[in-house]
């Protein structure tokens, strides 16, 4: 598997305060990766120094094989950056804002409609800027992140504050992009967000990683071995180890026909993170 | 070192497309204009003369050649956008140079708006642009 971005014992200090502390990982390509963490964990700073916006005090970041200190303005051909911070030309309308980064990326103008009907945007192309709501705003955000068709997209909690019909549609033109090959490198706080779209993820705490894999490992290895049964006869959940023992009263309860439902205990990614930073998000 | 002009023709339509609805912009467009008006008016027959030609200009240099680039500049900056543009394969380089074309061509107009409204002698109009256009650069 060919790796996109590689992080190596990266530092980043602003003067006394450590925002990175030794940070690495890898993220491969046609991966959505999910980085999570809690305010001020340096999720932001990650994404700035793997887009040479900052330069790590120490250690190595790479995109494409090449180290971030010294990139080529051309690999930005290749990229899609959608910040938080990123700001749009209010007094223009949504197709001329689109217009300019299409004659930047030297693209025709299908490209530009293209985009806009992927993201829903097409019927308000004239409308401008200003009087887009908050939803409609960050989509022609998104619009103009993945107008070039890039090979890596960065999001930076794409979703905030945005309504969850909107956030669905984001996140299922998110997935139809990586089906297509863009590999995502995604931060959120938004636990199930991260649960729904991430291939795996990784947990920042303190500038560090404390745990990286998939969403269902995590759970598997956080989870209390621990059976819920709900039965007929009785008012609470009933909560029995997962063993042989409990497998016999399980069978006589089906057999009776006494049981309503039964789970396994797992946690979900916001309780594993509760419990890994022992910090609220 | 890349240099597209492709890049840079479009962050010029883009500021044509926006200039016009900036009312920072305006103001400072329409100020040497209401003073070059104001001379015409004070000087009648005289307006043609150097002195206030040259008044008309500096004031015209300064506010539109030096102040509207550094505004146009400055939005950019407080309103994000310039981040945005420099993660795109715009270099700095290309950035500056298409300001300094829009600023250019408003000095320009106006230039020629004040050559006309002094009603100096049309003959000149070639030396004057070119003496003009050259400060600019400078």
């Amino acid at each position: 598997m060919e790796e996109i971005i590689e992080v190596k014992n990266v530092i980043k200090k602003f003067k006394d305060k450590i925002a990175l502390n030794g940070l690495n990982f890898k993220v491969q390509k046609g991966e959505i990766f999910g980085f999570l963490g809690p305010s001020g964990a340096g999720k932001t700073t990650t994404i700035k120094l793997l887009t040479s916006q900052l330069l790590p005090s120490s250690g190595e970041a790479k995109i494409f094989g090449k180290d971030t200190s010294s990139l080529d303005k051309n690999i930005f051909n290749k990229i899609g950056v959608l910040t938080d911070t990123s700001g749009i030309y209010e007094r223009l309308s949504v197709w001329e804002n689109l217009q300019l980064f299409a004659g930047i990326y030297n693209l025709s103008t299908k490209a530009i409609e293209e985009v806009l009907e992927s993201v829903g945007l097409i019927s308000d192309k004239k409308t401008t800027a200003k009087k887009l709501s908050k939803g409609m705003k960050q989509r022609l955000v998104l619009a103009r992140a993945v107008l070039n068709k890039p090979n890596l997209l960065f999001l930076d909690e794409p979703t905030s504050s945005l309504d969850p019909g909107i956030s669905n549609d984001i996140h299922k033109y998110l997935r139809l992009l990586n089906k297509n090959g863009t590999t995502i490198f995604l931060t959120t706080h938004n636990m199930e967000e991260a649960n729904k779209l991430c291939h795996r993820v990784a947990f920042l705490n303190e500038g560090k990683i404390v745990e990286l894999d998939s969403p269902d490992n995590l759970k598997l290895k956080y989870a209390e071995n621990r059976i819920e049964v709900k039965l007929k006869n009785t008012k609470e959940n009933i909560v029995v180890d997962n063993n042989e023992s409990s497998g016999e009263k399980i069978k006589q309860w089906i057999a009776s026909g006494n049981l309503l439902s039964i789970h396994s205990k797992e946690p979900n990614l916001e309780k594993i993170f509760l419990h890994l930073t022992g910090r609220e998000l | 070192m890349n240099f597209s002009i492709k890049r840079v023709t479009a962050l010029l339509i883009k500021e044509l497309q926006d200039f016009y609805k900036n009312p920072n912009v305006l103001f400072m467009l329409i100020m040497p204009i209401c003073v070059t008006l104001l001379y015409r008016k004070i000087s009648g027959s005289h307006s043609s003369n150097p002195y206030i030609l040259s008044l008309c200009l500096y004031m015209n240099f300064t506010i539109v050649g030096c102040f509207v680039i550094a505004m146009l500049i400055a939005e950019e900056k407080e309103k994000n956008t310039l981040r945005t543009l420099m993660l795109s394969p715009m270099t700095a380089v290309e950035f500056v140079v298409g300001k300094f074309l829009m600023s250019g061509f408003l000095l320009m107009a106006i230039n020629l708006f004040i050559f006309f409204t002094l009603k100096v002698d049309p003959i000149y109009i070639l030396p004057f642009i070119l003496i003009t256009g050259q400060s600019k650069v400078l």
